[in-house]
């Protein structure tokens, strides 16, 4: 039995236990319960509630009997930990009956408490006060419930569970990815010669070699003695490399923070090796006499 | 290009936002607890091999949990090609292992690019550093293997340590120094005590008895021939300067009263007190004022030639 399950499913349990019988909630028609207190029929009793049960048309029974049992106080609740609700701006209490059901699995029926306005501030949250009904079955008393702004089903809301990464710099999960490649080089020391490279034309002539001769002086990994120039290659050619970034570094580019600038070369697209943008990062020549 | 310099948790909870633009409230690492990783055979059509359950915490906007599919990123794969290399100094032995994997690993996400936690990598020891990958340097290397739990990456890569030089800053780490004073104190400001490092420098003490002094002294102090050796040499100071040099001992502890201080006669040029070598003398007596009193500090020099 459990104070969490719907009042007659729970009325009905008790009367099973205590009884040793099978009856169902549909096997009762039910009264309207009746405060007790001390005695009931001049019997003492320390329940505080009586309710008539009558056997329903539909039942295998017939007659009825009046039962002793304690409904509980809502106020009690108000010391549980998990008291507490997330909704997304319910406008009376019987909007939260869900809710409450979801956080803390009391089922209680419309007809178990009152329905009445709630207040949230701008953030969507407040305090309901839950009363029970006079004719509750289960419940009796009244408590304050936190309401906060929420109550999302991640299961409804997250519709897409097949997500679309996480990615590689490529489509493809084999290339050697040219962002990757030079993520880690510091090419300081040509800051002089990079700054002048201009944004938005075609990396030729000598501009071209030079950077052949920097990537093949930086470079410690396997195209180090590979770079070339050659527009005929599809491997490690910087030759119809575009220049589409050169100047200060942003966070809004896949590129290494420890530097202020970086130098974009968009590699020809039919190079297989390496593939995609490579970023040449670079900061101010280190003066020593500036603190 | 993606950004990898985040923690697995948060790279994942990105990726659930960008696939699921429509979402009431943003997903946020510190509002949700991820259950369940597993890996996953991706069907057709599909890459994602990996799968978890996303929880809502208490508290949250969220309540339930949900199962996702996504990819982890395979390291060897993303580094392709590209060597990780780390240089840093060690001081450990040729023939020990230079660092554990653990203690590269801010200097690899740094220069990488990449936010791995000590829980997501095996911390492997180096090897010993013979591998001679570079000739004349120490350089070893281990496979980075990423752990199963990493929520992010999975795989193996190859990382090389090479040493470096020592860096400045591990070695000079108290960088503010002190002990650059004038005798007395830097602070002129008020009252000082009078400085005598100057005042005889320049004098020759030659014709003095300076030569009879004893290596060792104390003005006022030895049998009679010392103290008149003393006597010419203060009586010479006194004369020169003009000032009142004299050593009565009375008067130690007054302006000029040299009763009492120790000296050192010492040849030149000396180690010692390169700051009393000169071209001019060969020896010098070195007095230094030590009298309790607040009047003077420093010393004086009184060269001469023997």
């Amino acid at each position: 039995m459990s104070f969490q399950v719907a009042s007659k499913d729970d009325l009905v349990a008790l009367v099973n236990a205590k009884n040793s019988t099978t009856f169902t909630v549909a096997d009762f028609d039910y009264s309207n319960p009746r405060v007790v207190a001390g005695s009931w029929q001049e019997e003492l009793t320390d329940k505080n509630t009586a309710v008539r049960l009558l056997a329903s048309e539909a039942s295998a029974y017939q007659g009825n009997v009046v039962v002793l049992y304690d409904r509980l106080s809502l106020n009690a609740l108000a010391n549980i930990s998990g008291w507490r609700v997330a909704a997304d701006e319910p406008a009376t209490t019987h909007d939260l009956i869900d809710a409450i059901s979801i956080y803390t699995g009391i089922r209680f029926a419309p007809e178990d408490i009152e329905d009445v306005a709630i207040t949230l501030d701008e953030n969507g949250a407040g305090t309901a006060v839950i009363s029970a009904s006079p004719n509750s079955l289960g419940w009796i008393g009244n408590v304050n419930l936190p309401v906060v702004k929420g109550g999302a089903l991640l299961d409804e809301q997250v519709t897409q569970p097949m997500l679309q990464g996480l990615n590689y710099p490529s489509a493809s999960d084999a290339d050697t990815y040219a962002e990757i490649y030079t993520y880690g080089y510091d090419f300081t020391t040509y800051t002089d010669q990079l700054i002048d490279l201009v944004e938005g034309t075609e990396l030729v002539a000598d501009d071209l070699t030079m950077v052949r001769d920097m990537l093949a002086a930086v470079d410690i990994s396997s195209g180090k003695t590979l770079w070339n120039t050659d527009p005929e290659s599809t491997e490690w050619s910087l030759a119809g490399a575009q220049i589409v970034k050169n100047g200060l570094n942003s966070a809004s580019l896949p590129t290494n923070p420890n530097y202020k600038y970086v130098l974009g070369l968009q590699l020809r697209a039919d190079l297989t090796i390496p593939k995609g943008t490579l970023y040449l990062h670079y900061n101010d020549p280190f003066d020593p006499n500036d603190f | 290009m993606p950004k990898y310099n985040k923690p697995s948790a948060d790279l994942v909870v990105d990726l659930i936002n960008e696939s699921n633009p429509s979402l009431p409230f943003p997903i946020e690492t510190g509002k949700v607890l991820f259950t369940g990783l597993a890996t996953r055979t991706p069907g057709e059509g599909e890459y994602q091999d990996t799968q978890i359950k996303v929880n809502a915490k208490n508290g949250t906007e969220y309540v339930g949990n949900k199962l996702l599919q996504y990819r982890r990123i395979d390291i060897g794969k993303l580094f392709r090609g590209t060597s990780i290399e780390i240089h840093r100094y060690s001081p450990a032995n040729t023939s020990t292992s230079p660092y554990r994997l653990h203690q590269l690993l801010g200097d690899i996400n740094a220069k990488y690019g990449l936010a791995l936690t000590t829980d997501e990598v095996a911390d492997l020891s180096f090897p010993a550093a013979t591998d001679n990958y570079y000739p004349g340097i120490r350089t070893s290397k281990v496979n980075m293997v990423v752990a199963s739990t990493s929520m992010a990456w999975k795989g193996t890569v190859e990382v090389r340590w090479v040493q470096a030089p020592q860096e400045l800053q591990n070695l000079i780490t108290q960088p503010e120094l002190t002990g650059r004073l004038y005798p007395g104190g830097n602070d002129f400001s008020g009252a000082h005590p009078y400085v005598l490092d100057l005042e005889a420098y320049a004098i020759d003490f030659t014709e003095t008895n300076a030569a009879g002094l004893n290596a060792t002294g104390t003005i006022g102090s030895g049998i009679a021939a010392q103290v008149n050796a003393q006597q010419t040499l203060v009586d010479l100071l006194a004369q020169v300067t003009g000032k009142a040099y004299n050593m009565v001992s009375g008067n130690a502890g007054q302006p000029y009263g040299l009763f009492g201080c120790t000296y050192q006669k010492l040849a030149l040029p000396n180690v010692l007190v390169p700051e009393a070598n000169s071209r001019f003398y060969n020896s010098v007596v070195v007095l230094t004022y030590n009298h309790a009193s607040n009047w003077g500090a420093g010393r004086l020099f009184m060269h001469h030639n023997v």
